[in-house]
């Protein structure tokens, strides 16, 4: 172990890992409670459209998939709370249609498809210096958006007819947390790729609730499970020989099922 | 204590369509500091969505609501002096949150966004615990509640920052009857300390010998009045569209709708 880290490779890519594991996890806390999960996925797919873009433009395609998934962010937020379109159904338009312009960029473009297969499935080995800046900026805008808005966002979550009430700029703050949600995803993309994205935002969330009846203590228990996994499955990976985006995915799903069989907050419940 | 003189809820030709339907009708209301009013009414007769017009939730078609002489949305920080207990709260029962960080929310509304709670509000939300008599309840998650003892709690978030309005849709469905005298008197006493309350209910026999007027809703307002004058008017029978006794029993009167034919 200690030989793999000596390589550079693998230091940039252990620090995006502990980075990217650790933010998912944190803001996947409010989307699992707040039930945007289907959101994330969409956003996640819909980088691919932005990543299209970006790569037709001949721009940096992860800055174009960051600017595009905030509009499509934004758009379903929109169209959800003001068209009366149920957030699902919206997702699920916004979805296909992003792929699809991707697909169709793709193909009027050749010679890129071996790059975007690294977007598609995620190539956490091949982090760059540049991606890992990325990250670390994300990572420090979203630490410090939840540390400013951390009681906030849990009051709109759990009670937004109350929050609107008491006088909080709920729509705002909900666009806030959409916008979170994409940063954190587009980021994460080039750890486990667009297909499995969400899974990272969600799962250790899932496992952290299943563990404790503390929003606090949730959030603290979904970072852990979220870090300790991208470092284990990365390393493991390696070891193995296997994709580490599959890896870390699979050994969250374990975590979730371990957390479901043991889980306190269930049996107390009972 | 209160904005300017005048009413602390007013509301002038308020009509207000819900689906394109008139759900409230042409509604004259207003109601004093430290009045205590009862709005009561048949299902559907528009009083959660009046409480909403007043609360700013629901936006009428036409007509001026004024709430501390303001537009509901113009509030701004004076929304911490508004206490609400919704009828129906959509919260998730599997959130983890328990109860005193469901009664200390109540104090984000004049903390604002961003800021910390500090101690005096964590005294608040003990001190509102222990007006509704579950302090003992406090660490508990808020999904392993009776119904009962949860309303409490949404009751004790609407008292947290000492509001000087206080707007309770139905607050005592599922609490018990020691519990419910006891809340009516404490909303008695918050009268009688200077706040204004605002309080929907199907109990008009046990608010009446607490309130000071009776506020009787369907689509419009049939009457608005002490509740001893309630019986005297037709706003009843106009009302629920049936014959309907107002009866003392010792102290508390009460209403007996008599069934259709
Ligand atoms: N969100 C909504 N969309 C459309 N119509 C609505 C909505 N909420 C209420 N309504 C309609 O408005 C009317 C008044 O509803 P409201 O909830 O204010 O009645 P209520 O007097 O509080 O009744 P209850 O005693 O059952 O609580 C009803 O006819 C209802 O169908
Ligand atoms: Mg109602």
């Amino acid at each position: 172990m200690t030989d793999l880290v000596a390589y550079g490779y693998m230091q940039r890519a252990l620090l995006a890992a502990v980075l990217i594991g650790g933010v998912c996890a944190v803001i996947g806390v409010y989307v699992v409670l707040r039930g945007l999960a289907f959101i994330g996925a969409g956003i996640a797919h819909a980088s691919f459209g932005g990543v299209a873009i970006g790569a037709a433009l001949g721009v940096n395609p992860v800055g174009a998939a960051i600017v595009f998934c905030l509009l499509v962010a934004w758009a379903i937020g929109y169209s959800s709370k003001k068209s009366g379109v149920k957030e699902d159904t919206a997702v699920g338009i916004f979805f296909a249609v992003t792929m699809a312009l991707g697909v169709l960029i793709v193909g009027l473009m050749e010679g890129y498809r071996v790059d975007l297969m690294s977007y598609l499935f995620g190539s956490i080995i091949s982090v760059t210096w540049q991606d890992l800046w990325m990250t670390v900026s994300v990572a420090a805008v979203i630490a410090i958006l939840v540390a400013v808005f951390y009681k906030d966002l849990l009051f709109i979550v759990f009670d937004p007819e109350a929050a609107i009430v008491a006088g909080l700029p709920v729509e705002l703050l909900y666009y806030l947390l959409l916008s979170m949600m994409a940063l954190v995803i587009v980021t994460a993309i080039k750890v486990v790729g667009i297909v499995l994205v969400s899974a990272l935002v969600v799962i250790p969330a899932a496992a952290a609730l299943q563990l404790t009846e503390r929003f606090n203590r949730a959030m603290l228990a979904s970072a852990a499970i979220g870090v300790s996994s991208c470092v284990v499955g990365l390393f493991a990976a390696d070891w193995l020989g296997v994709s580490p985006g599959a890896a870390i995915v699979l050994l969250e799903a374990a975590v979730f099922g371990v957390t479901a069989a043991v889980s306190p907050v269930r049996r107390r419940a009972l | 204590m209160t904005s300017g003189a005048g009413p602390v809820v007013q509301l002038k030709h308020v009509t207000v369509c819900r689906s394109g339907v008139v759900v409230l009708d042409d509604i004259n209301l207003s109601v004093n500091k430290a009045d205590f009013c009862a709005i009561i009414g048949p299902n559907g007769a528009g009083k959660t969505t009046l409480l909403k017009v007043i609360l700013g939730l629901v936006e009428p078609k036409s007509g001026e609501v004024l709430v501390f002489g303001k537009p509901p949305r113009e509030l701004g920080a004076q929304k911490a002096k508004i206490g609400y207990v919704p009828q129906v709260s959509s919260i998730d029962l599997r959130f983890p949150i328990s109860v005193f960080e469901t009664v200390l929310m109540g104090t984000f509304a004049r903390l604002g966004v961003g800021a910390r709670p500090r101690s005096a509000d964590y005294q608040a939300a003990r001190a509102a615990l222990e007006r509704l008599g579950i302090a003992e309840l406090a660490d508990k998650p808020i999904g392993r509640l009776s119904a009962g003892q949860r309303q409490r709690v949404f009751i004790a978030r609407a008292l947290v920052n000492n509001p000087e309005l206080l707007l309770l849709d139905e607050p005592t469905t599922g609490v018990d009857t020691a519990v419910t005298a006891g809340f009516y008197t404490l909303l008695r006493q918050l009268k009688e300390t200077g706040i204004t309350v605002i309080l929907v209910s199907h109990d008009i026999g046990v608010v009446a010998s607490y309130v000071d007027s009776v506020a009787c809703l369907n689509r419009s307002l049939f009457a608005h009045c002490r509740p001893d004058e309630v019986q005297c008017t037709e706003a009843l029978r106009a009302m629920y569209g049936c014959d309907v006794a107002y009866l003392h029993h010792g102290e508390a009167p009460h209403i007996v709708v008599e069934e259709h034919e």
